[in-house]
């Protein structure tokens, strides 16, 4: 039994071993000349103006936030048939149909909850200024 | 059938100075031309009154004038500005035509009242050098910021180059030719 | 018979040089850099009938991914700042590729105001291909020059 282990051991040392020489041969052969415009952040040819580190939008973790949960209901509904075999087996295949509606059906609530809160809107709406105009080309 | 000639002579009518002309009366285009302070007093009519009702601003174009003596000379004449309305109402259009002299060339701009003349004055800067007064936005559109000199005066000479790059070319042909 | 005509017929022999040029030439990855006709032709060399990829050349969209620069069309001042930068921007080894007239000495603009008279004189070019434009496989053979190129380049030895 000890001599399986050690094969696992062998082939978890080669594989990552692997995996460091040949990045270390790379690293041998490759040319290494770096200079300050080489590094500068890319920009399709322009010169970088500012930081590179933005925010990013919170709708992005709200719609993966609410795909996870669902995504977790799904993975729970597959092995309802099997859980309740012997339910489908007998008599009792309508309990276990009812039970699996009750469970879609309360997340289903918590779906209609962010969905009437607006959460699943991609497009927020825009704020015009008052004093802003767009039928007019003239200022007078 | 034209009818932009009624309009354009409305227009002359109704300018303060009367020192315009029309000039091309039967073509499809007639043209006004006025003194270089009545452009802002001529496009404002243009603009705002509705019989005119011309919205839309085709292009401004600049041009310079020259003339080639006997001597095969240039004799530089001073520089033209060119603006040409049109109006969606009967696709009628018109244009005022502005002379101005050879040495600082300067008019007033035209783009408070059409957001697209901008982008035409900045050409005719960048190309010409005629200097547009109260521009809310004027700096060369086309050439790099830095570039000295306006090409398309007839006078114009290349600078021997630009931050580093030599602007001509030797012809490699040249020293391989066998006299 | 020589050593190497002895050994059975799987058995290939080399060396590095050779090796490490035979798979640097197959996998040539090139910056689309297409600024005027020639770049429609540039299209066209990566499009079914003259595949430019069977070469094992992907076209990028980044100086870093690549490390050919086909500069197609005519670079005028304005552009020649950020060509350099891009260049820059590649990592060794990289090489160029000059297609078209207007890229190899200013072409048809030679007596234009705001045209580079050749893109030789920002940065160092490999191989130059004459046409207005190039045919698609006048492209592939520049490809094909510069691969053997490649091959006969003593790599490790710089």
């Amino acid at each position: 039994m000890l001599s399986e282990y050690g094969a696992v051991l062998i082939f978890g040392v080669l594989s990552i071993g692997f995996i460091f020489v040949f990045l270390f041969l790379g690293k041998l052969i490759r040319p290494d000349r770096p200079n300050a415009q080489k590094n500068s952040p890319y920009e399709c040819g322009e010169v970088p103006v500012g930081n590179a580190w933005i925010n990013f939008n919170i709708r992005y973790y709200i719609l993966a936030l609410i795909f996870l949960l669902f995504d977790v209901e799904i993975a729970l509904i597959l092995p309802v048939a099997t859980v309740y075999k012997e339910w489908l087996g007998g008599d009792f295949g309508l309990y276990a149909l009812v039970e699996l509606l009750l469970f879609v059906a309360i997340l289903a609530v918590a779906l209609i909850y962010a969905w009437g809160r607006g959460d699943l809107n991609w497009v927020k709406g825009y704020t015009y200024a008052e004093n802003k105009s767009d039928s007019q080309d003239s200022k007078s | 059938m034209n009818f932009a000639l009624p309009l354009l002579e409305k227009l002359k009518q109704e300018m303060t100075s009367k020192t315009s002309e029309i000039i091309q009366a039967d073509s499809k285009m007639p043209i006004l031309k006025i003194e270089a302070k009545d452009i802002r007093e001529a496009v404002k009519k243009l603009h705002d009154d509705p019989a005119f009702d011309m919205k839309y601003l085709n292009c401004i174009s600049g041009l310079h004038l020259t003339q080639t003596k006997e001597d095969g000379t240039l004799d530089l004449l001073g520089f033209e500005v060119l603006y040409v309305f049109s109006s969606a109402r009967d696709f009628s259009t018109i244009a005022v035509r502005v002379d101005l002299p050879e040495k600082n060339p300067a008019i007033d701009t035209i783009d408070d009242l059409y957001g697209s003349a901008n982008w035409f004055e900045r050409e005719v800067y960048d190309l010409l050098g005629v200097n547009f007064i109260n521009s809310s936005d004027l700096r060369r559109i086309m050439l790099p910021q830095d570039w000295e000199g306006h090409p398309l005066r007839k006078d114009y000479k290349e600078q021997a180059s630009y931050n580093g790059m030599p602007t001509t070319r030797p012809n490699e042909m040249e020293s391989i030719r066998i006299e | 018979m020589s050593f190497y005509q002895e050994l059975p017929e799987n058995i290939l022999v080399t060396n590095i040089d050779q090796l490490l040029g035979w798979g640097r030439k197959h996998s040539l990855w090139y910056l689309m850099f297409g600024l005027a006709c020639c770049s429609i032709e540039l299209m066209h060399t990566g499009g079914p009938r003259a595949d430019l990829e069977r070469f094992g050349s992907a076209p990028r969209g980044t100086p870093r991914q690549s490390d050919l620069i086909i500069i197609a069309g005519t670079l005028t001042y304005k552009m020649a700042s950020r060509l350099k930068l891009l260049y820059e921007q590649m990592a060794e080894p990289r090489y160029v590729i000059s297609m078209g007239s207007c890229s190899n000495c200013g072409g048809l603009f030679d007596k234009a105001y705001s045209v580079v008279k050749g893109v030789d004189q920002i940065i160092p070019v490999d191989v130059y291909l004459p046409g207005c434009p190039p045919r698609p496989e006048a492209l592939l053979e520049s490809l094909i020059f510069l691969q053997k190129k490649i091959q006969n380049e003593k790599f490790l030895r710089k």
